[in-house]
């Protein structure tokens, strides 16, 4: 069955995040004057990659059952995490562990046990910064991604198979995407095709739409571009969807249009389920 | 007339474990414990994606073998062996990740039985369990009692966890209780083990009791281990087996 495969050190799942980092990017966020696209998908993708270390931290130190790459595309192209354009973009998960960029402190609320809250601190490690400068050149990276897709399927051929999640705000400034998204959704391992998740954040308060499986729902031909950009949903997936609430059919896309802050979280969080056992 | 009286314990046993294909032998957070004069054997399997889960299966199967909870008592006896966990943490500053990771705390599954002679010549059994790791109940050859998970389907991917930590809520313990004739095996198995030992028409089942008609300590534990490796073999994870013949008139091996 694809998409099964086990997520072991000799065959670990590779994540690959490309960010827009156009201008636009620093425009309030959904409705919500005092947040940035760029700093609020900054903040989801550092707290995603915290919760994947967590994952793969053991006494012995960070296990690398990931690979883990970030593609900026705005004015320039660049990877982040460390890693280097063109071929070697993805960054095993112990590297990344060891080096983030700087460990913030924070606090949230937590129930004090007797109805109400207390103020704790946490420690928020930060290696992916915002950044919004230039236009929307999509088509580069997701040739660039191709690359680094290509890469690991090449070493890791009966790997959980790479999934690329793109998040945008924009129209792609430089052509058409979708011949260079269908070549990477042709890369694949034993366990099945590389995964390609698009989002659409919004500037302004909308309703989110997530993962539709019809594109005649959609009227707006940028959208029905995006849908047709990204692959289905595998079962698991579509089961963590219909967990979280969404009512997605088979054939449902992973691809969210309009999202605010909730739907970018949600999409993340869908869209990594690997195998929930590490071996 | 009255019944022969079952010979006393403790009865002849092996055990026998397997780390995951590709991983260290340190690395395999499976933990097996007994009292074998007590009849009190258990098994607990720590959760991959935590921390400190093999030592922390260990202290579970040890604490059992200790002392084996009641239905009534388990929140007490959880709570003694949650106060007696010291994580094997070194001193000093850790990195930003073992932090949070020491503080979210330890899982694993627990499985513990303990039999005890009964009248006619029977033996009775009690089980308590948290989480996937199985009692077997091998009699001719063929399963007849699997516990808690009763198909080689029944496996998830997140079973029942008991935490370390007192502020996270252990999920309610299942209990089981039967009896054994002589020359049945009692087979103590983690997850991956049971589902491959409850797979039809394989065979294995028998060989884990046939393991225990060896003659020597060291003949039945390598039995076993070769049984660990035919069960690694069907899926890949630690795997760790503890078998005990249920024993009859004649029971007395070394």
């Amino acid at each position: 069955m694809p998409y099964a495969a086990p997520i072991s050190r000799t065959n670990p799942a590779c994540i690959l995040f490309l960010i827009d980092q156009s201008r636009s990017m620093d425009e309030p966020f959904g409705g919500q004057p005092d947040l940035k696209k760029s700093a609020m998908v900054a903040d989801a993708v550092n707290r995603l990659l915290q919760n994947l270390v967590l994952r793969c931290a053991k006494a012995d130190g960070v296990r690398d059952y990931f690979r883990i790459g970030v593609i900026g595309y705005g004015k320039t192209l660049v990877a982040g995490l460390g890693g280097t354009l063109p071929f070697d973009v993805m960054v095993p998960i112990s590297r990344l562990s060891d080096k983030p960029l700087r460990v913030d402190t924070r606090t949230k609320l937590i129930p004090d046990g007797a109805g109400g809250v207390v103020e704790q601190t946490v420690k928020f490690p930060v290696w992916f910064e915002p950044h919004a400068n230039g236009q929307t050149p999509m088509c580069e990276a997701l040739a660039a991604a191709g690359l680094a897709v290509k890469g690991f399927v090449d070493e890791f051929p009966q790997a959980y198979p790479p999934i690329v999640l793109n998040l945008t705000d924009g129209r792609p400034s430089d052509g058409n995407p979708l011949a260079n998204s269908k070549a990477l959704r042709k890369l694949a391992t034993a366990d099945g095709a590389a995964l390609l998740f698009n989002l659409l954040l919004s500037t302004h308060a909308t309703t989110p739409i997530h993962f539709l499986s019809d594109e005649s729902l959609l009227v707006d031909p940028y959208a029905k571009l995006l849908f047709r950009m990204s692959s289905p949903l595998p079962p698991k997936l579509l089961d963590a969807a219909r967990a979280e609430g969404y009512p997605v059919e088979p054939g449902a896309r992973g691809v969210v249009f309009n999202a605010d802050p909730t739907a970018v979280v949600k999409f993340l969080d869908i869209g990594t389920r690997v195998s929930p056992v590490l071996r | 007339m009255k019944s022969p009286s079952p010979p006393p314990l403790p009865p002849v046993w092996a055990s026998a474990t397997l780390a995951k294909a590709h991983a260290a032998a340190s690395e395999n957070e499976d933990a097996a414990a007994s009292q074998p004069k007590l009849g009190r054997f258990a098994l607990s399997d720590g959760a991959t994606e935590g921390w400190q889960s093999g030592p922390w299966a260990g202290h579970l199967a040890t604490a059992y073998a200790r002392r084996p909870p009641t239905p009534a008592d388990f929140p007490r006896w959880l709570a003694d062996a949650r106060k007696t966990w010291v994580s094997p943490d070194p001193a000093g500053p850790v990195a930003w990740y073992a932090e949070a990771k020491r503080e979210q705390g330890s899982f694993a599954t627990l499985l513990g039985v303990e039999i005890s002679p009964g009248p006619d010549g029977v033996w009775k059994w009690r089980a308590v369990a948290v989480g996937d790791t199985c009692l077997l109940v091998v009699r001719g050859g063929r399963v007849a009692v699997s516990f808690p998970v009763e198909a080689a389907d029944g496996f998830g991917n997140a079973p029942p966890l008991v935490p370390s930590a007192a502020a996270r809520p252990c999920p309610e313990p299942e209990w089981l209780a039967g009896t054994a004739r002589p020359g049945d095996a009692l087979v103590l198995a983690t997850d991956a083990a049971a589902a491959g030992l409850l797979r039809a028409d394989t065979g294995l089942p028998a060989r884990a009791a046939g393991a225990l008609d060896r003659e020597s300590a060291h003949d039945r534990a390598t039995d076993l281990l070769g049984l660990c490796r035919a069960l690694q073999a069907l899926q890949n994870d630690d795997v760790t087996l503890l078998a005990v013949l249920v024993p009859g008139q004649s029971e007395s091996r070394p």
